[in-house]
């Protein structure tokens, strides 16, 4: 918030060629937050009142639908579709081709989180429920058999390893009094 | 550095083996010194329905660095194709006799 | 001082400054001279290049192990700052490999990207990143590294981001800086912690003091840096999108320097890596899983530089597999022999692209051998270097690594998942050379197809000549340079010594088979989920780039702006008060209401009663 305050001021500045004071001060104003008629109005609950807002974002009535009413700050606001900006055709002359928004069309209320580098909603050839099994699927299988593979290392060993002391037959903890006969390979 | 001579010989012999047919030894020419022609290179007219002309030193260069590729393949193949079969013969233990182990026979006692 | 020593920090420090001189010539206001990126910046290069070799081949005329020159920078109660650099075999064969590269890469450059406005400003990019990657390769503390690290992070950035009025390279960019920062907290972590309990940056003093202590945790971090700078599973989708950058940027960045930082942060800390086998444990799973996952996700692309990227990607993988096997020589040595190859392929595929009016599409193409001869059998040169055919530079490294997995007691499942990789390697090459250069051409007929120009020319073949002789090259000279190494198994089985050429061979015969079958297309979209899977890169982007920053910002504006305000603006803040004090001061002023007469005439009254007391 303070930024944009900070650009609206230095905006009122450079605006305020010569005018002096009176720009500078309007421009003061506008940095303490939004003014009261670009807030949304009061809920509406008669039908004139919805059409009154609905053609106050620039919507026809069937299309005007608010958000739900329970003091979260949204008034009037239209409840538009979850669509993403990345959803709609790269091709048409948009006003503003980087957005894809017309002029005066009205913006979601999380306008910020539907912008093309951000959430995509576009239609998937899989269901979400079926790539997420297919992706935690993967990687569960991936993490079994890694453990798996730890389990039973890969080697080929040419012989078994052979130690010195009776193949460390105390060192491993056996019994000193059940030792077994050393076992000779050779004969001198 | 062993290798630097190793690799030079290696030039050394294609070079050989270009020097001894003396066309491509006119190409070898004609190649490095139209290198030292002024850039941009040449200029193709675009064709319709026909594959664009190709220049001499274009297909030059595209039969001699894969000329290159295979003979590097092949002499190293030739002359050391230890790296890819494997240097040492894996022992087989069972085919090992006794006398070479020193083992004295069984029925020795 | 040694006169080696003094030679190669010598020629270090004149590499440096001619590398800087042409960033400083932009400080001039005056704008520069529209051949200011050849004739300054791609001469810098060259020369650089060429000043490399004597520190390289004193090095290894000497026989030398590694020579660290420090001066002392700032002292800090118990921590001592220091600007040093290592000249050891890395180092020392790093620089002139990224030299001949990036010189290759700016030649090719002037031509790919000669219609371009801006630039002298884009060769400034590839310089700047150039001297951060040099910075990092040769530090001898974290410090150092750290600034090459961040360095090249922020030039891939804008790099990547060079078309930045596409909203997809814009997205692609900040995909790269979002996943490298994750990289970099383990990093930062990891650096933190050294400072802490080992006083010192600098490395042979942290590898001295680190000996008998637990370094799991920080070996964690750098691994987890590593998984974001060199794109391993978790943190590997920006790699791919990352080729919305120009073809040279990925040619340079996203496949032979940048991307390898990360491996080459695992291959310098390998001292401590050695005696902990839970790092390297995760390393050679984590590596595995990345080189199937990657090679996996390039079968079914149709976009060549994908395709390219996600063979990066998966011989990167291979890389951190051989971290993980405890060889760090030998995934220095695949860095080197990769960056030759894959910088050519990239090249090559730029050529064509061009040539076919910036069309990406490899189904679009076909028949290139007859109409781009040198760039078709360069392109092929590389698939087969790729592949791992013998005597190629790739043959070298990777025939190693797989002989030494095979050799070598460890995990079963990486070791199937690794030879997996290798034979798929095999076929997406295979898929790449026969779409692009066999066949009959499917593309417009007038496209202005000419790669007769030397700019064109001269880089390819320099970086073909280099894929060829490369791999012998480095091999024999490092090899018996490296005291520490772990000499290579030299006996074996033979069908061990021959399981990688198998595999490759056997990829090779079923690719070749399937691409004769399929000359016709039954059905036209392939609806199978496994066919979804590899194709929509095992759906890994489309969850959790929707997940993420979907669950984020709406957590954070129902957090911030929703349950805050009601909590401490509404129910107990302000406007509690508000609603606390208004029935007070309703009730009270109920009260007061109408008796302005009877306050008056008790004022008059209390007044008067004074006034008569004190008198």
């Amino acid at each position: 918030m303070a930024g944009v305050g900070f650009r609206r001021w230095a905006q009122a500045l450079c605006k305020a060629k010569g005018s002096g004071i009176p720009a500078l001060l309007s421009g003061c104003r506008a940095a303490s937050g939004v003014s009261k008629d670009s807030l949304p109005g009061p809920y509406p609950n008669t039908p004139e009142e919805r059409a009154a807002a609905a053609k106050k974002y620039n919507l026809t009535v069937n299309d005007y639908e608010p958000y739900p009413d329970k003091g979260e700050g949204y008034g009037d606001y239209p409840k538009l579709p979850d669509r993403s900006q990345c959803e709609r055709d790269p091709w048409y002359q948009w006003d503003h081709p980087d957005l894809r928004r017309n002029w005066g069309e009205p913006m979601h209320w999380d306008f910020d989180m539907y912008i093309r580098n951000r959430v995509d909603t576009s239609p998937t050839p899989v269901s979400w429920s079926k790539m997420c099994k297919y992706l935690f699927g993967y990687i569960g299988f991936m993490l079994f058999m890694f453990y798996l593979g730890e389990k039973f290392p890969a080697y080929q060993p040419v012989a078994p390893k052979q130690y010195p002391y009776n193949n460390l037959y105390l060192e491993k903890g056996g019994d000193p009094d059940k030792q077994p006969e050393e076992v000779k390979h050779y004969e001198i | 550095m062993s290798s630097f001579g190793r690799a030079l010989g290696v030039l050394r012999t294609g070079a050989q083996l270009l020097r001894r047919v003396n066309a491509c030894w006119s190409i070898f020419v004609t190649f490095f010194f139209s290198r030292c022609r002024a850039s941009g290179g040449p200029h193709i007219e675009p064709q319709y329905r026909q594959y664009p002309q190709l220049t001499k030193n274009q297909q030059f260069q595209s039969e001699l660095i894969s000329g290159a590729m295979w003979f590097w393949i092949l002499w190293h193949l030739w002359h050391d194709p230890d790296a890819v079969l494997g240097h040492f013969p894996w022992p087989d233990a069972s085919a090992w006799t006794d006398e070479e182990l020193g083992i004295p026979p069984d029925d020795e006692e | 001082m040694h006169p080696a020593s003094l030679a190669m920090t010598s020629s270090l420090i004149i590499i440096f400054a001619v590398l800087a001189y042409p960033i400083l010539t932009t400080l001039s206001p005056l704008p520069q001279n529209q051949n200011w990126a050849l004739s300054h910046v791609k001469t810098a290069v060259k020369l650089a290049f060429f000043i490399s070799l004597l520190p390289l081949f004193l090095f290894l005329n000497e026989g030398l192990e590694v020579i660290i020159t420090n001066w002392n920078w700032m002292n800090i109660a118990t921590f001592d700052m220091n600007i040093s650099l290592k000249f050891d075999h890395y180092s020392i064969i790093f620089t002139p490999v990224a030299l001949y590269v990036t010189w290759s890469i700016l030649e090719f450059e002037s031509w790919y990207m000669h219609a371009d406005p801006y630039m002298n400003r884009f060769f400034k990019y590839l310089l700047i990143f150039l001297i951060a990657m040099i910075i990092l390769v040769t530090a001898n503390n974290m410090f150092q590294l750290f600034i090459g690290w961040e360095g090249v992070g922020i030039m891939s950035f804008l790099l990547i981001g060079w078309w930045h009025g596409r909203a997809d390279a814009n997205t692609a960019a900040l995909q790269a800086v979002l996943y490298n920062r994750l990289g970099d907290i383990g990093l930062i972590f990891t650096m933190a912690w050294i400072a802490m309990n080992l006083n010192s940056w600098e490395m042979q003093q942290m590898f001295a003091s680190a000996k008998d202590m637990d370094l799991t945790l920080p070996l964690l971090g750098l691994v987890i840096a590593a998984t974001g700078k060199s794109a391993q599973f978790g943190l590997h989708p920006w790699l791919p999108s990352a080729m919305e950058g120009p073809t040279p940027v990925s040619a340079l960045l996203h496949s032979s320097t940048m991307v390898v930082a990360g491996i080459f942060l695992l291959v310098r800390m390998s001292p401590l890596m050695e005696n902990n086998q839970t790092a390297l444990t995760t390393c050679l799973c984590l590596g595995a899983l990345t080189t199937l996952f990657t090679a996996t996700c390039a079968l079914p692309q149709n976009d060549i530089k994908k395709i390219v990227a996600f063979s990066t990607s998966s011989q990167l993988g291979l890389m951190m597999v051989t971290i993980g096997l405890n060889q760090p020589q030998l995934a220095f040595l695949h860095i080197c022999t990769h960056a030759f190859f894959k910088a050519m392929l990239f090249l090559c595929s730029g050529s064509i692209i061009h040539s076919l009016n910036d069309e990406q599409d490899i189904r679009k193409m076909g028949g290139m051998h007859n109409l781009t001869p040198f760039t078709s059998s360069c392109l092929t040169l590389g698939s087969l270097a790729l592949t791992g055919t013998p005597f190629l530079a790739g043959f070298f490294s990777k025939d190693a690594i797989i002989e030494a997995l095979n050799t070598s007691h460890l995990n079963a499942w990486a070791l199937i998942l690794t030879l997996l990789a290798t034979s798929f390697t095999a076929i997406y090459s295979m898929r790449v050379v026969f779409f692009v250069v066999m066949g009959h051409p499917r593309f417009n007929s007038l496209s202005p197809i000419n790669e007769n120009n030397p700019a064109v020319i001269n880089p390819i073949k320099r970086l073909a000549w280099g894929s060829i002789v490369a791999g012998l090259l480095i091999t024999s000279n490092i090899m018996p340079n490296i005291i520490t190494s772990k000499t290579p198994v030299m006996s074996m089985p033979p069908m061990l010594k021959l399981a990688a050429l198998t595999v490759t061979v056997l990829g090779l015969l079923m690719a070749l088979e399937l691409a004769t079958l399929t000359n016709k297309q039954f059905k036209p979209t392939p609806t199978l989920i496994p066919h979804h899977f590899s194709n929509m890169l095992g759906f890994f982007p489309p969850i959790i780039h929707r997940l993420a920053p979907k669950l984020n910002l709406f957590l954070g504006q129902t957090i911030a702006s929703q349950t805050i305000d009601q909590t401490w603006l509404e129910k107990s803040g302000p406007k509690a008060l508000i609603n606390l004090n208004l029935p007070l001061i309703t009730t009270t002023s109920n009260i007061q209401q109408g008796l302005i007469k009877t306050y008056l005439g008790l004022f008059l009254l209390t007044l008067t009663l004074a006034l008569l007391i004190t008198y």
